[in-house]
C-alpha cells in the first residue's frame, strides 16, 4: 500500500517549509493524506493535500522571507561598509558609472523623443504626405511638394481616401507683416491651410471651433503663443489681424505645436483667401498636401494607381502651360510621378529639397544608439576592471569569510548585492546628472526635451530593471572570480590564485578595448576640430566679417537709394547693397544658355539679383571685365557670371558675348564681367555656376559692411534710419557671418559629441580612426589634409595618460611603508 | 511574566495528555475531539514550533516509517519551563475565577 501524496504539491511544500522541521511535516502531511485517502477516498486527500499549500504558504513563506530579508540586509552592510571604507575607490566607481548612466540615459532620451515626431496626432498612421517624384531633361526633381489640384484627384479617385487636406506658405515671401492695433511684427511662420486641416492633424483647440475655423475666407487661426504676443490675455477670437494689409478675422486659438511636429506655425489662414487654392496646373508644385487614408490601407495600392491618375488629370494642362502634350512629354525621357510618404517617417526618413523644415536622418538615431551602447560597454569594463584591480585586498576577506563557513554561493550573492547597490547608486546620481546638464543639452540640440517620462512607473520599471541587469552582469566577473579564491592560499599570503600562472586573458582584452575607443574618439575630435577652423579661416572670395543684414528690405521700395544714402552719412558704415536672397541660403535657379544653343533645362544656375554697390560691399573681385555700374542704365540687361558659370557654359572670351536667360522676357544680355569665384554656399559643396543680375527692385534684403568700432551705435542709427522710412514695418537685422556659421551646426554638433564623447571615454586604433575621419572629411569639397600630426598628438595624450594611471600605482607603491608588506612575509 | 496564548496552551495541554504518542497529527487529533472544532495541520504547527523555540517543550526524534513515506517523526514532550508556565497559568485562572460561581450558575441556567 503506498499511497504517495501529490509530487508537485510536496515540490512546492518542500519549497517554503523551515527547513529544521522539512522532513517531519512533510511525514506528518503524508501520514494525515494517507488517513483521509482511506477515510474519504482519493479526491478529497487530493484536495486537502493541495490545499496544504494555501493554508501553510503565507505563515511559511512569511519565515522564510524574513530570513532571507535578513541575509540581504546583512549583505547591503557588509557592501555599505566596504563602499565607506575604500571611499576614493567608490567615488571613482560610482563616478565613473553615474556618468555613463547619464549618457545613456540622455541618449535613450534623445532618440525616444526623435522616434515620437508626428505621433501626436490621433491619425497619425494613416496619414501620408504627397510628394513629387519628376524628371525634367535629365533635371531631377523630388521634393515633398505637390500642386494645387492634386488633393482633389485623389479624394474623388479613391475611395480609400477618406481626407486630403493642403498646407501653403509662399516660398517668394520670408515674411509678412501682421498688424494689431499698435503692436506689428515680421513673422515666419504664416501658412495657408484647407479647412479641413484639424480633421486630419489633431491639434487642440483652446478657443473657437475646430471644424469652422478656416471654412470662410480671410479667417485665421493662431497659436496660444502668437496670441499673447498680440493680444497678451485677452480672448483673440473676433478680433482682427492685418496681414499685409489684408484683415483677417481670429476663429480659433490652438495650443503651441510641440516640438516633435515637422511643421510649427505660429498663424495659420484659410486657404481659400489664396488664389493659388484655385489653381488648376499640374505644374506649379508649391504646397504640401496630406491625405487621411482608411484603417490599414496599405498605400502601395493607391501608388499604383498614381501614373493613370496623373495621365488623366493632369495630361490636358501640359498642352496649356508646357507646350508639349503629357505623351510628347514623356517621350522625351522625362518622368511626372508622385509618391506617398508616411507622416511618421517625415522626420528620420525624409531628406528632400523644399522641406518644411530641416529635418533628422535615422542614420543619428543609429549613431547615437551605437555609442550610447558603446558608453554603457565602457562603463561595464571599468567597472570589471576596477573590481578585479582590487581583488588582492579583498582576497583576504574572501578567506576569512570562507574559513569561518561562507559557502562559495553565498559569497556570489554578497558580491553581487555589493555591484548592483553601487549601481542603484550610480543611477541615482545618473538620473541627478541629467536633470543637471539637460538644460546645457536641450541648448545643444536646439530642441527641448523633456524628463516627464523620467516619472512614469513604467520608465521607472525599466530603469530600475536594466540597472539592476547591469549591476548583476557588470558584477557577476568579479563576483565569480573572487569568490573562487581558495582560503589557504589567500591566508598564507598568495592571494591571486592562478592556477598555471597565466594573466586573465580577458582583463587585458578589456583593457585594450577600452584604450582603443578612447583614442578613436580622440582622434575624431582633433579632425572635426581642425576641419572646422579651416571652415572658419578658409577665404570664402569675400569678406563676411562684419556685415550687417537688414531683412525684409522690399518694403523699402523706391525709396532704397535715398535710404542706402541716408546710411552712408554715419562714418563707420562702409557700404550697403541690396540683394534679392542671402549668401549661404537658396538661390532661384533660371536656366542659361549660350546665344545659339538651345534652352537646356537642365542648366539652371544659381542667380543672385543685385544693386550696384554688392561686389565692392562683400568684397569680391573681378577676373575680368567690370562689374555693374550706375553710370550705366543699360546694365540691368546685362549680366555677370562667376568662374564656374564661364567655364560650365563653355564661353572662350567671354566679355561681350550674350547669353540667354530664362524668363522674364527671355531676350539675349550681354557678359559684361567675370567675378572670382567666391562661396556662396556650404562648403560641403563645390562652387556652382552663378549668374548676377542688376536687378535692385527685387531687393529683399539691405547688406551693409560697418566698422568694427562703435558698434552698438552703428546699429542703433540703422535701425533708427529703418523707422523713419518704413514706420510700420518692424526691424529685423543679422550678422552675415553669424548666418554663415549656422550652415555649419551639423558638423560643429559631430565636434561636440566627439569631444564629450572622448572625454568621457578613457582612452588607440589609428587605422580605424583613420578610415572613418578620411570618410567623413570627404563630405567636404574643400578639406584640410589628414595628417600624421593628429596621430601622434592623440597616441602621445593616450600614451601620457596611460603612462600617469600606471606611474600613479607604482608611486604609490614605491611609498608605501615596507614595514606594512613585511610584517606578512 | 508572559503568560501562554490560549492556543499554546490547548496545545501544550494536549501534549501532556497525550503523554509519550504526542507528534503533530495526534495533537491535532486530540485538540479537534476535545474543542469539537475544526484544527488544521497548520493552525496546530504554529504554536507548536513557538513553544518548541521558547523552550516550553523538548522534542525527541523517532524512528521513519512506511505509513510516513519513510520520513522522520518529531515526538514532543513538556519541559520543566512548560510545567512551571502551565501552573502558573492555573494560579491566575483561579484567583481570578475566585467568587464566580453564581455568573456560572446564571449561565448555565438562561
Amino acid at each position: 500500500m503506498r499511497f504517495k501524496p501529490p509530487r508537485l504539491a510536496t515540490k512546492i511544500l518542500d519549497l517554503f517549509l523551515p527547513e529544521h522541521d522539512k522532513m517531519y511535516l512533510l511525514g506528518d502531511y503524508e501520514e494525515v493524506y494517507r488517513d483521509y485517502r482511506r477515510q474519504k477516498g482519493a479526491f478529497i486527500a487530493f484536495i486537502w493535500y493541495w490545499r496544504l499549500i494555501l493554508m501553510t504558504g503565507p505563515h511559511f513563506l512569511k519565515q522564510a522571507l524574513y530570513w532571507r530579508i535578513a541575509m540581504f540586509k546583512n549583505d547591503l552592510r557588509t557592501a555599505y561598509r566596504n563602499l565607506i571604507k575604500h571611499r576614493g575607490y567608490s567615488l571613482i566607481n560610482i563616478s565613473g558609472l553615474a556618468i555613463g548612466l547619464a549618457c545613456c540615459l540622455l541618449i535613450a532620451f534623445y532618440v525616444a523623443d526623435e522616434l515620437s515626431y508626428d505621433r501626436f496626432h490621433k491619425n497619425a498612421h494613416q496619414i501620408y504626405r504627397i510628394g513629387i517624384n519628376a524628371n525634367l531633361n535629365g533635371k531631377e526633381f523630388i521634393a515633398p511638394l505637390s500642386s494645387p489640384p492634386v488633393a482633389n484627384a485623389l479624394l474623388t479617385e479613391f475611395p480609400a481616401v477618406k481626407k486630403a487636406t493642403r498646407l501653403y506658405s509662399e516660398f517668394e515671401e520670408p515674411y509678412v507683416v501682421i498688424k494689431y492695433k499698435e503692436k506689428n511684427f515680421n513673422e515666419t511662420r504664416f501658412f495657408y491651410a484647407d479647412a479641413n486641416f484639424f480633421e486630419v492633424f489633431t491639434i487642440p483647440f483652446l478657443e473657437g471651433k475646430s471644424g469652422t475655423s478656416l471654412s470662410e475666407p480671410n479667417s485665421i487661426v493662431i497659436t496660444q503663443s502668437a496670441t499673447k504676443k498680440y493680444f497678451g490675455n485677452e480672448n483673440p477670437v473676433g478680433q482682427i489681424l492685418k496681414v499685409n494689409n489684408s484683415d483677417f478675422v481670429v476663429t480659433g486659438m490652438i495650443q503651441d505645436l510641440p516640438h516633435n511636429s515637422h511643421f510649427h506655425f505660429d498663424f495659420l489662414a484659410s486657404f481659400i483667401t489664396h488664389d493659388f487654392s484655385r489653381t488648376q496646373g499640374w505644374v506649379n508644385n508649391a504646397l504640401y498636401t496630406y491625405i487621411l487614408l482608411q484603417d490599414n490601407f496599405p498605400p502601395y495600392r493607391l501608388e499604383a494607381k498614381f501614373a493613370e491618375i496623373i495621365r488623366k488629370y493632369a495630361g490636358p494642362h501640359f498642352l496649356a502651360t508646357i507646350g508639349q502634350s503629357f505623351d510628347e512629354f514623356l517621350e522625351a525621357g522625362n518622368k511626372y510621378g508622385l509618391f506617398m510618404q508616411p507622416l511618421t517617417d517625415i522626420h528620420l526618413h525624409s531628406n528632400m529639397g523644399f522641406e518644411l523644415e530641416a529635418n533628422s536622418d535615422i542614420k543619428y538615431v543609429f549613431i547615437f544608439s551605437a555609442i550610447a551602447i558603446i558608453i554603457l560597454f565602457l562603463a561595464c569594463i571599468n567597472f570589471m576592471n576596477l573590481a578585479t584591480a582590487r581583488s588582492a585586498g579583498r582576497a583576504k576577506e574572501v578567506g576569512v569569510r570562507k574559513v569561518l563557513g561562507s559557502k562559495r554561493p553565498q559569497l556570489i550573492k554578497q558580491f553581487l548585492t555589493e555591484s548592483v547597490l553601487v549601481c542603484f547608486l550610480a543611477a541615482f546620481c545618473a538620473v541627478v546628472l541629467v536633470r543637471l546638464i539637460l538644460p546645457v543639452f536641450n541648448n545643444f540640440l536646439g530642441r527641448p526635451l523633456n524628463l516627464d517620462s523620467l516619472g512614469q512607473w513604467s520608465t521607472l520599471a525599466v530603469l530600475v530593471f536594466a540597472v539592476g541587469m547591469f549591476g548583476v552582469l557588470a558584477g557577476s566577473y568579479p563576483a565569480f572570480f573572487l569568490s573562487a579564491f581558495y582560503p589557504v592560499n589567500v591566508l598564507k599570503g598568495s592571494p591571486t590564485v592562478k592556477k598555471n600562472g597565466r594573466t586573465p586573458l580577458l582583463r587585458n582584452g578589456l583593457v585594450i578595448f577600452q584604450f582603443t575607443i578612447s583614442i578613436i574618439l580622440l582622434i575624431g575630435t582633433m579632425v572635426v576640430r581642425n576641419q572646422l577652423d579651416y571652415i572658419r579661416t578658409k577665404k570664402l572670395g569675400f569678406d563676411k566679417e562684419h556685415v550687417v543684414i537688414i531683412h525684409g528690405a522690399d518694403r523699402l521700395r523706391q525709396s532704397m537709394e535715398t535710404f542706402k544714402q541716408e546710411l552712408q552719412r554715419n562714418p563707420n558704415i562702409v557700404h550697403s547693397a541690396a540683394s534679392n536672397t542671402l549668401l549661404g541660403t537658396k538661390f532661384d535657379m533660371p536656366v542659361v544658355a549660350r546665344e545659339g544653343a538651345s534652352m537646356d533645362w537642365s542648366h539652371g544656375i544659381s542667380a543672385l539679383r543685385i544693386d550696384a554697390d554688392f561686389a565692392e560691399t562683400m568684397g569680391m573681385e573681378m577676373a575680368e571685365g567690370r562689374f555693374f555700374s550706375r553710370i550705366n542704365p543699360s546694365d540691368t540687361q546685362a549680366v555677370v557670371l562667376n568662374e564656374t558659370a564661364i567655364r560650365t557654359l563653355g564661353l572662350m572670351d567671354p566679355i561681350g558675348k550674350r547669353i540667354k536667360v530664362s524668363a522674364p522676357g527671355q531676350q539675349l544680355m550681354p557678359v559684361i564681367g567675370v567675378i572670382k569665384d567666391f562661396h556662396y554656399e556650404s562648403l560641403h559643396i563645390p562652387i556652382n555656376p552663378m549668374v548676377m543680375l542688376l536687378q535692385p527692385e527685387m531687393a529683399n534684403f539691405l547688406s551693409v559692411r560697418i566698422q568694427t568700432n562703435n558698434l552698438e551705435k552703428t546699429l542703433a542709427f540703422i535701425e533708427e534710419t529703418w523707422k523713419s522710412f518704413a514706420p510700420d514695418t518692424p526691424f529685423t537685422c543679422s550678422f552675415l557671418d553669424k548666418d554663415f556659421d549656422r550652415l555649419y551646426r551639423a558638423d560643429r554638433q559631430v565636434g561636440q559629441i566627439f569631444f564629450v564623447f572622448s572625454m568621457l571615454a578613457v582612452f588607440i586604433a589609428w587605422p580605424v580612426a583613420y578610415f572613418a575621419m578620411s570618410k567623413w572629411l570627404q563630405n567636404f569639397a574643400y578639406r584640410t589634409h589628414l595628417g600624421w600630426g593628429v596621430f601622434v598628438i592623440s597616441g602621445l595624450l593616450a600614451l601620457i595618460i596611460a603612462i600617469l594611471t600606471v606611474s600613479y600605482q607604482s608611486i604609490k607603491a614605491t611609498r608605501a611603508n615596507p614595514i606594512d608588506s613585511l610584517r606578512y612575509e | 511574566m508572559k503568560y501562554l496564548t490560549r492556543q499554546e496552551e490547548l496545545v501544550l495541554l494536549s501534549v501532556f495528555h497525550l503523554r509519550e504518542n504526542a507528534y503533530l497529527v495526534t495533537i491535532q487529533n486530540h485538540l479537534n475531539k476535545v474543542t469539537d472544532k475544526k484544527w488544521s495541520l497548520s493552525s496546530v504547527y504554529v504554536p507548536l514550533s513557538r513553544l518548541e523555540k521558547n523552550g516550553y517543550l523538548h522534542c525527541t526524534v523517532g524512528e521513519a516509517t512506511e505509513k510516513r513515506g519513510g520520513k522522520g517523526i518529531k515526538y514532543y514532550s513538556i519541559s520543566q519551563k512548560g510545567a512551571k508556565a502551565l501552573a502558573d497559568l492555573r494560579n491566575v485562572y483561579e484567583r481570578m475565577w475566585k467568587g464566580t460561581g453564581e455568573l456560572v450558575m446564571k449561565e448555565q441556567k438562561g
